[in-house]
């Protein structure tokens, strides 16, 4: 378990169970949406890397990289 | 923090410009990247080259009308509609003002070649003296005369123009107060455009910091404080830096350049910003890093006057509390106004893309997605708590956390989805009492439902405000620390709600389902944005 607890007391028990399963599909809706998320982030640092590219006065593509 | 408002409205902002002599071309490309950004300008402030941009802004000057990269077109075009004698920028120096400045940067940047002029003719004077004693020949005691007019000459003419300013700031004044003027009042070709036009008929407040000697103190001209000054005085005042211009007089009081005093002015927005907490400040700084000589006993003056014009960055942004500060750092030197137009146009593309690459981190595309990531997260516990566990989630709200800048103790909810009206959102949470502050100092994912641990719910005298703010219906938490490469903790996602969760085998795998899913999210996104973020949290949280 990648979690602790004080106050919530684990069983511990592991193997398939219904909720399990009706907790995967949940997830698996909300994928499209985190991809199109990590996508913009990618988006984000490749924009920023050409344009940082396009500075000539190095003081200034300095403290823009920074 | 300012509360960022989601897409469709426009960030209500106020921004303050650095003074920083010919530097001061990069707040053009700065203002750019900020109207590239739609946001909605409710206030501006500037010392010295930042009040000219501040006092341009507010009349409703565009940055492409100060200078556009593409077709040239620049301020100096409309100054010399008013005054045909501006046909570049240094003759704003007036006629033979650049002219001494050239000499001056020259005698700056070359201590020992002066030293070497002048000391001759000081020991020259003496000796020519003595010899025209001893001798008492006419031609001696004539060429002894000259020499002495010739030193009191130099002596004089130095004297008057370090004192009394190497140029000053007339033409200037004069062509800005027309152009105010015109663009203000088309109608009225004899208005004077005053501060009290400012913070009133749709216009942003404007604020000029300048130095008042005769007061001997700082002198912040605002539509508040002095409404009766004219704009073009109050720039004028703020403008003049020492020795390159002559002091400025308003009625009987002398000013100086406000970069003694204040050189980036954020600070005179502290009523606004509290009267408008959701509206950004902006405080667009000028460095002055580059180029530093190895300063020794003949060279100080030059870096003196740049330390007092840039040295005091830090304590104006503490001054001003929350403003964001953009700081840029330019190739140009502080009295390069003899830029090529292409130089010019060069730099202020350079200073729009260093800005834009910025602002998007620090305020805008960055802190977008991470808001987008908080209500993608948010939405997915939303589900599997109502589909795994079939009760009704009710509220779930989702925040991401990171230590502020300098702070060590404290974590605060930056980014956040879910939080309505909630008072608790942007709230400093202490690490040491905290479910979340718990979960970062052992790196490991922590769920906690209500009542929550003694000694992580707020507790102590220190925490009572505090403890007021605490969403009330806070049923539980889950905290996950999201480390970097090296094994450090740079954000925690904190998600909560108000539902009445059992403990029981359909709850610890709805929470384990959402810890390694969210997990997982984050890194991907940490990932990616990896240049994007410094060693110590999740940036250096400033510009």
């Amino acid at each position: 378990m990648a979690w602790t607890s004080t106050t919530f007391k684990k069983s511990g028990t592991a193997g398939r169970t219904t909720s399990k399963e009706a907790i995967s599909r949940a997830v698996a809706k909300h994928r499209a949406a985190m991809s199109d998320v990590i996508f913009d982030a990618k988006k984000l640092a490749d924009e920023r890397r050409s344009t940082l590219n396009t500075i000539q006065d190095p003081e200034l593509k300095r403290s823009a990289a920074r | 923090m300012a509360k960022l408002p989601s897409a469709g409205n426009p960030h209500r902002v106020f921004v303050a410009f650095a003074g920083g002599g010919a530097k001061g071309l990069i707040h053009v490309g700065a203002l750019k990247a900020l109207e590239d950004r739609q946001v909605q300008f409710r206030g501006l402030a500037g010392t010295s080259a930042g009040a000219v941009v501040a006092a341009l802004k507010a009349a409703g000057f565009e940055a492409s009308d100060l200078l556009d990269p593409e077709s040239g077109a620049s301020l100096i075009d409309r100054l010399r509609e008013i005054d045909p004698r501006i046909a570049k920028a240094t003759d704003i120096f007036g006629r033979t003002g650049w002219s001494r400045i050239l000499l001056f940067r020259w005698a700056l940047s070359h201590p020992l070649w002066l030293a070497a002029l002048v000391l001759p003719t000081g020991v020259a004077v003496p000796i020519g003296l003595v010899a025209a004693g001893a001798t008492r020949s006419y031609a001696t005691l004539l060429l002894a005369g000259v020499a002495v007019l010739m030193l009191g000459l130099l002596i004089g003419l130095g004297a008057r123009f370090l004192i009394g300013g190497l140029a000053d700031v007339k033409r200037f004044r004069a062509a800005l107060a027309g152009l105010l003027q015109r663009k203000m009042f088309p109608d009225e070709p004899h208005r004077v455009v005053r501060m009290g036009d400012f913070a009133r008929d749709g216009r942003p407040t404007l604020k000029i910091v300048s130095a008042n000697l005769s007061r001997r103190s700082l002198q912040l001209f605002s539509p508040e404080r002095t409404p009766d000054v004219p704009v073009a005085d109050a720039v004028a005042a703020s403008i003049c830096l020492p020795i390159i211009f002559a002091p400025w007089r308003i009625d009987k009081a002398v000013f100086v350049d406000g970069g003694i005093v204040s050189n980036l002015p954020a600070w005179p927005f502290d009523e606004e910003r509290e009267l408008d907490p959701g509206a950004m400040t902006i405080a667009v700084g000028i460095a002055d890093t580059s180029n530093a000589p190895i300063v020794g006993r003949f060279n100080w003056l030059s870096p003196a006057i740049r330390t007092a014009l840039f040295g005091s960055g830090e304590l104006n942004l503490r001054v001003s509390g929350e403003a964001e500060q953009l700081v840029l750092e330019s190739s140009l030197k502080l009295l390069q106004f003899d830029l090529t137009p292409d130089q010019a146009r060069q730099e202020v593309r350079d200073s729009e893309a260093a800005a834009s690459v910025r602002l998007d981190k620090r305020l805008f595309r960055r802190p977008e997605l991470y808001r987008n990531a908080c209500e993608v997260t948010r939405g997915l516990a939303e589900d599997v708590i109502e589909s795994g566990l079939e009760i009704d989630a009710k509220r779930v709200r989702v925040a991401i956390a990171v230590p502020d800048r300098n702070y060590h103790r404290s974590l605060r909810l930056r980014f956040s989805a879910g939080y309505e009206n909630d008072a608790d959102e942007g709230m400093l949470v202490p690490i040491e009492a905290s479910v979340l502050g718990a979960a970062w100092q052992a790196r490991e994912s922590r769920f906690e439902i209500a009542p929550f641990p003694a000694g992580l719910d707020l507790p102590g005298e220190a925490n009572r405000l505090r403890g007021k703010l605490l969403w009330p219906e806070l049923a539980w938490q889950l905290c996950i620390p999201i480390s970097d490469e090296r094994g450090r903790p740079c954000i925690a996602i904190h998600i909560n709600g108000n539902a009445r969760l059992a403990v029981d085998q359909k709850v610890e795998d709805a929470v384990t389902e959402i810890e390694s899913s969210v997990r997982e999210f984050f890194n991907l996104i940490m990932k990616e944005l990896s240049e994007l973020e410094d060693g110590y949290g999740l940036d250096e949280h400033h510009l």
